[in-house]
């Protein structure tokens, strides 16, 4: 790519980049109140397998774009949430819950001062 | 170039279009699931020359995704792109497995993304430029191969190799090299055993590389001895070593093994491993003159083509078969057979020195001497 066209590159990829990063923190809120829910199905028994695997992938998905939009840590938290599950899940089935709830309730505290703040951190961004 | 992006989070295709779409890969078809991908592949009109497929989606997960699409014949080179997040490392091997190309992680990084479909890109125009230049050269070849085809009894041109003459440049060699350069030269003569099957199988290129090796396997033995050869026909080569070439044949050993080529090309043959190819010497020849080179050609090709003959290795198998009376019998009549031609030749050389040291004039006084001694040389 020449010098001319990567300074196009970037500038074309800025616009859009914000356009999809602003998009991203619209779907934030309804990523919360669903690990929210899940977070409190843990305790049931009944449901509890089913309410870990959504929890994990959807940690898994956060983990995956966080840092993309300029959220390092947010990624970071949900990254721990999703190895913890998956380490609960090779050791013991039936395993304590109480890690992961305190992990997934860090995350949450981090995504809600997220969309509190409405910061973007240019600095951390990948794109 | 057309390229199908498939990632089960919206987000992510929203940023995969914004980067692509800002470095111009204006055909991009993007979908959230690997069975919506299958349908697209099947349905799309123009083929997609590249993939970027998510790992973990719901349902079937990106890296069986990537191994039906490499099923596909007509994406069996499509260059496909894994995107990952760091925590899914361990499933790198087994996408690669399943044949993916190359793996993006995410965090995504808009310049490594488009550096790596350059890469893919770039890749893909080499592929189909070998894949026209292979289809090309394949015409070429059967073309030639149709202008080349040649009868086995014909004697094929081999081409340029140091020691190979063409048959009647041989014979000029042989013939006019003068009596003192051949002075106790051999003849001798090898052919391919098989050799009828082997040009009925192989594809007359092939036939004929086999033949130059075949060539050059033989030369490459005798090159020091300063061995001249030539391609006749059916797979019969002969050739002279111009000093004591019996020694170096009988050191050589009856046989030489050639490897084979695997078949190539559009119509490719099911080949033997190896080939052998069989040696048998004439006689010496002390000062040869034009008619007995003949003759030691000839007497050299009859003896190879008896050692190869079926019968001629049906007899030798029955004689392996008879354990070792039948050896010492087969010995004992190699032996006669030597002393035989040893003595033909040396009653030959005799003739010969007579007829040049005694020339006509002696010819003529011996004639007269016997008409007047008539008992001497009854």
């Amino acid at each position: 790519m020449s010098q001319e066209n990567s300074r196009q590159f970037s500038a074309a990829l800025s616009e859009e980049f914000e356009a999809v990063r602003l998009r991203y923190l619209d779907t934030m809120e309804t990523t919360i109140i669903e690990l929210d829910a899940l977070l409190g199905a843990i305790g049931r028994p009944d449901v509890q397998e089913r309410a870990l695997e959504g929890i994990r992938f959807r940690a898994h998905k956060i983990s995956g774009t966080a840092e993309t939009f300029g959220y390092p840590r947010m990624g970071q938290l949900a990254h721990q949430v999703e190895t913890a599950v998956d380490q609960r899940a090779r050791l013991s089935a039936s395993g304590p819950t109480k890690q992961i709830e305190a992990l997934v309730e860090t995350l949450l505290v981090e995504m809600e001062q997220t969309l509190d703040a409405r910061v973007y951190a240019p600095q951390a961004a990948r794109v | 170039m057309k390229i199908l992006a498939v990632d089960d989070d919206r987000i992510i295709l929203q940023l995969l279009e914004g980067i692509l779409a800002s470095a111009h890969y204006d055909e991009v078809v993007y979908c959230e699931s690997a069975e919506r991908a299958l349908d697209l592949i099947a349905t799309e009109e123009k083929s997609f020359s590249c993939f970027l497929l998510d790992i973990m989606m719901p349902g079937m997960d990106g890296i069986e995704l990537c191994q039906r699409i490499r099923d596909l014949p007509k994406h069996a080179e499509t260059p496909i792109l894994m995107l990952t997040s760091m925590s899914e490392k361990s499933y790198i091997d087994r996408a690669f497995s399943a044949g993916a190309s190359d793996y993006l992680t995410k965090p995504l990084d808009a310049t490594e993304i488009i550096v790596r479909l350059g890469v893919a890109e770039q890749l893909m125009k080499e592929r189909r430029s070998v894949a026209e230049s292979a289809g090309v050269i394949d015409s070429l070849i059967e073309v030639l191969d149709r202008t080349t085809q040649h009868d086995l009894e014909e004697a094929i041109d081999l081409g340029k190799m140091d020691r190979l003459l063409r048959y009647p440049a041989f014979e000029s060699y042989v013939f006019q090299s003068g009596r003192g350069a051949l002075f106790l030269s051999t003849v001798f003569a090898a052919k391919v055993r098989n050799i009828e099957k082997l040009h009925r199988i192989m594809p007359p290129l092939e036939f004929k590389n086999f033949l130059r090796t075949a060539a050059s396997a033989i030369i490459g033995r005798l090159e020091s001895h300063d061995v001249y050869l030539s391609y006749r026909g059916e797979g019969e080569f002969v050739g002279v070593i111009p000093r004591k070439g019996q020694l170096v044949l009988k050191a050589l050993g009856g046989e030489i093994s050639i490897a084979i080529d695997e078949s190539e090309g559009n119509h490719t043959a099911k080949l033997p491993a190896t080939a052998s190819l069989a040696l048998a010497p004439s006689s010496p020849i002390r000062l040869p003159t034009r008619g007995e080179l003949s003759r030691a050609i000839w007497h050299a090709i009859e003896n190879v083509r008896r050692i190869t003959s079926p019968s001629a290795q049906q007899v030798s198998r029955r004689w392996s078969a008879g354990g070792f009376p039948a050896a010492v019998a087969r010995l004992r009549q190699e032996n006669d057979d030597v002393k035989e031609d040893l003595r033909e030749e040396f009653a030959q050389m005799l003739r010969e020195q007579l007829n040049s040291e005694i020339g006509e004039h002696h010819k003529r006084s011996q004639i007269s001497r016997r008409r007047s001694l008539p008992g001497i040389f009854k």
